[in-house]
């Protein structure tokens, strides 16, 4: 072990000056100095207090509270989900990230489902989140639910592979000022500045915003890459009770920001960039001008007879522009919700909703919408019913629902699913599940055609394309049928472990066929089908232990065997190298250590198997975070990531052309509350 | 074998990285570390230890005199399960000197009190463990001058004085008017204004 990493290992046990730590007592000294007026004001819950705890969940799920988001070190979204089992985070370069729970990770992961406050952020365009654009600041969240396994009933088409519900905090939770300013390498800086009041007896408000400045990823030669981004948004929630039954909370956003790449390309459906291969464009760098809003608003009524009702709308406008492409993506969702008791046994919900997408694209010669259509609506009407019904009391449940939808591209979809739950003690959960759910097409698979290679047409432009892949009008849904175990137990109090197992079964699995569906000038088409099949299979396993009152560790561990079979008629020779674009091992663990009330370490640890056969190597992963509340007011932190790499790669590997690596990084952090 | 050597080189790295970590983590534990772990509940009863420190300024009990030493015991029966703990013992242990230095009103704490020792109680809390048996020591407690004090829901309007109660994460307090009349008691206004609800029942 070399000098500097004794270094580093130095600074990341830095318990460097223990201060003698006050008695606990301390808060309530000061409340006792407090007058009567003063005392009203002191929070002491949580304003919502969820019913279901996520132990008794009959699902795999893995929570992630806004203290472990502060411990994680992390600065945005996707990294701080690098701690949930199962979920495999593989950071592209500096501004995108393959993320999917149980497999099928790429550039635009389209099996996973993400949700801010009920907002989807899944990209109708190409299927899969666009991080960078998407997003809210960590410190506006409450708790993000990682749900791995098919969530169909409740939450919609192309929840296939799992759902991320992100959940921000309610107004009340935040009154008062803070603002965080954050500096450092790789992350350049991140500012953050929030507000919160209320506005008469019985709403509360915030108003935040962020500015996050990111540096490029490196390349193999350890010289900086041209894939910064730097972004702002704005944002505000109010929550109001307007009355002792009903309630209506609303959220807004604002973002802009640029993004740049060290040439003009689009990941594309084969994994190998777009055009810029072909001599079509010469390789220079490009910017991505990136703008959007969206508005939420959700109404909760409860009755009489304490049945519930919630209505919610929302309205998410996204526009990028680049030198190939242009698009604007607006999007129009109703919701409404029903949940009633049927007798003392039977929980019961039903919903209907409708969305409606409109994109408007601007293509260029690689990258254009067929036939040369300028715009596309794609129509949604959904509903869902679902029975929760108690078979034993207290101790076992099954739960029968299922989604109905019907959409402008695939007709009707039905998604079915029936899991039981099962306590057969007091800190012991057994529960399983079966469940059928689908992954629509993207407007990009039944419409749009990107070039590959071309050679310039010597006697007149534009340069004659000669590979290409395109969109495909009966471009089916992806099929997933799932089956899962899982059992959940408790040890002397302080022991905690989830375990889960499970096996998918995928059909109508998309792959690319050489040849075209329809007549065609491009001499070398290649177009998106849906001839092959594949099964996914692997455990979970989820700990925390406390060892002690200011010591605690929680780990998690995950095995996954993935094998995409092509159908015999197929003649695609690429996408079943997908089945090795995600790690069959994945090992996290991490330790939260209270030096004091006002100094904590935390330390992570993660450990990714291979991918692509060893193209991209396995990698262990430390990070180190030392905090101290330095004044009641102001909260001092240093991060340091990636501690045991100078730099490694992630993603990638022998299909994609593109290799970035993702470099060490350090940063300081400082909040302070007003 | 070169991913088994990458592997022991990288794992020993970090093993090494998170010993040295524990090991001064460990030496950094000889120092009594309090834990700020603090679930919603006992914020909850920390609140509520205050609150009643701060109403000894509020109330009067005709009965209850200053000693010759200039010290007024007031007598705190904890009735049930022990939820205020060592936070009521905090307080406890500082006096209130509302007029002067010489003018000490005291708390002392009582637990496992017996319905016999009713009569010899100034205020009763009341824990919500014992929702149960609330009509039946209310009954008894009422027969003297004693200031109850319960968060179980509805305890102003079964005949309680003082009620805790947790609306949207802060913890307020309803007092029954009639109840403290019947007692003996006198309230000061101060205290009447800033009570979420007057109750008269």
């Amino acid at each position: 072990m070399n000098f500097t990493k004794k270094l580093y290992c130095l600074m990341a046990s830095a318990a460097i000056v223990t201060i003698p730590s006050q008695s606990g007592a301390e808060d309530i000294d000061s409340m006792m100095d407090m007058s009567l007026s003063e005392l009203m004001e002191v929070r002491v819950t949580s304003v919502s207090k969820k019913a279901e705890k996520a132990t008794d969940a009959a699902a795999a799920i893995f929570v992630v509270t806004a203290e472990d988001i502060k411990r994680s070190g992390a600065t945005n979204i996707p990294e701080v989900l690098r701690m949930a089992p199962g979920v495999q985070v593989s950071r592209i370069n500096s501004h995108a990230w393959a993320i999917s729970a149980r497999g099928m990770a790429s550039n635009f992961s389209n099996k996973l489902l993400v949700l801010v406050d009920g907002r989807s952020i899944y990209n109708p365009l190409f299927s899969g989140v666009l991080w960078e654009e998407q997003s809210v600041p960590l410190e506006e969240i409450e708790r993000i639910e990682v749900i791995r396994g098919p969530g169909a009933t409740l939450w919609g088409a192309n929840a296939v592979n799992g759902i991320i519900n992100i959940i921000t905090k309610h107004t009340a939770e935040t009154e008062g000022g803070v603002a965080v300013a954050t500096a450092g390498t790789f992350l350049n800086q991140k500012e953050y500045l929030r507000y919160g009041g209320e506005l008469g007896e019985s709403t509360n408000y915030r108003a935040w915003s962020e500015y996050y400045d990111h540096g490029g990823s490196k390349n193999v030669t350890e010289s900086e890459k041209d894939d910064d981004w730097k972004m702002a948004r704005v944002g505000f929630r109010t929550d109001s009770e307007l009355s002792e039954y009903s309630s209506l909370t609303t959220h807004g956003q604002v973002f802009w920001g640029e993004r740049n790449e060290p040439f003009d390309y689009m990941p594309s459906l084969t994994g190998t960039p777009s055009a810029a291969a072909g001599g079509l464009v010469t390789p220079a760098p490009d910017q991505h001008d990136i703008s959007g809003g969206s508005i939420l608003s959700k109404y909760s009524y409860t009755f009489e007879n304490e049945s519930e009702l919630e209505l919610q709308a929302y309205y998410d406008f996204s526009s990028r522009k680049f030198d190939i492409l242009k698009y604007n993506i607006h999007t129009l969702d109703l919701d409404a919700q029903h949940a009633f008791e049927i007798g003392e046994s039977q929980e019961f919900i039903w919903g209907l909703g409708y969305r409606v997408v409109r994109a408007d694209m601007e293509g260029s010669t690689i990258v254009r919408f067929s036939p040369d259509e300028e715009q596309e609506t794609v129509h949604l009407f959904s509903g869902f019913l679902q029975d929760k019904i108690e078979l034993v009391e207290d101790e076992l449940f099954l739960t029968l629902g299922s989604k109905f939808e019907y959409n402008s591209y695939t007709d009707f979809e039905v998604q079915p699913n029936a899991r039981f739950a099962w306590y057969p003690a007091e800190n012991q959960t057994v529960w399983g599940a079966v469940s059928r759910a689908v992954r629509t097409p993207s407007i990009s698979e039944r419409t749009l055609t990107q070039v590959l290679t071309a050679v310039p047409n010597p006697f007149a432009p534009p340069p004659t394309v000669y590979t290409a892949v395109i969109g495909n009008d009966d471009f089916e849904s992806e099929e997933l049928i799932a089956y899962e175990l899982g059992y959940r137990f408790k040890a002397h109090d302080n022991v905690s472990v989830d375990l889960t197992a499970f096996h998918n079964d995928y059909d109508n699995f998309r792959t690319l066929e050489l040849g075209a569906p329809a007549a065609t000038d491009i001499p070398l088409a290649i177009y998106v089908d849906n001839k092959a099949s594949a099964q996914a299979s692997g455990v979970e396993v989820a700990s925390t232990w406390q060892i002690q009152d200011n010591w605690s560790l929680t780990g998690s561990y995950s095995y996954l065997n993935l094998d995409i079979v092509m159908d015999s008629d197929s003649l695609d020779s690429v996408s079943e190298a997908q089945e090795e674009d995600s790690p069959k091992h994945m090992l996290n663990m991490r330790s939260h250590y209270e030096i004091t009330n006002d100094l904590h370490l935390d330390n992570s640890l993660y450990y990714v198997d291979s991918l692509q056969g060893g193209s991209v190597e396995d990698y262990l992963r430390f990070d180190a975070q030392v905090s101290w509340q330095a004044m009641d007011d102001v909260e001092l932190k240093l991060v340091g990531q990636n501690l045991l790499d100078n730099q490694h790669q992630e993603f990638g590997g022998a299909r994609y052309n593109s290799v970035s690596e993702i470099p060490r990084a350090v940063y300081g952090q400082i909040t302070v509350r007003f | 074998m070169r991913l088994a050597n990458f592997l022991y080189r990288r794992a020993f790295v970090a093993l090494a990285c998170l010993g040295i970590a524990a090991l001064v983590n460990l030496a950094a534990f000889t120092y009594p570390a309090e834990a700020k772990k603090e679930s919603d509940n006992e914020a909850i009863y920390k609140h509520q230890s205050a609150y009643i420190y701060n109403f000894l300024s509020y109330i009067e009990w005709p009965s209850l005199v200053y000693s010759e030493e200039g010290i007024k015991n007031i007598e705190l029966c904890i009735i049930g399960e022990d939820n205020l703990g060592k936070y009521i013992d905090y307080v406890a242990r500082k006096a209130l000197m509302p007029e002067a230095v010489n003018k000490k009103i005291k708390i002392n704490v009582r637990r496992s009190v017996s319905p016999a020792e009713f009569a010899s109680c100034n205020m009763a809390y009341i824990s919500s463990s014992e929702e149960k048996n609330i009509k039946a020591y209310l009954f008894e407690l009422t027969k003297y001058p004693v200031f109850t004090i319960s968060e179980i829901d509805d305890f102003a309007d079964m005949g309680g004085i003082l009620e805790f109660d947790i609306r949207r994460g802060k913890q307020r307090f309803l007092i029954n008017i009639s109840a403290a009349k019947r007692a003996n008691l006198k309230i000061a206004a101060e205290l009447l204004e800033t009570a979420a609800e007057v109750v008269e029942k």
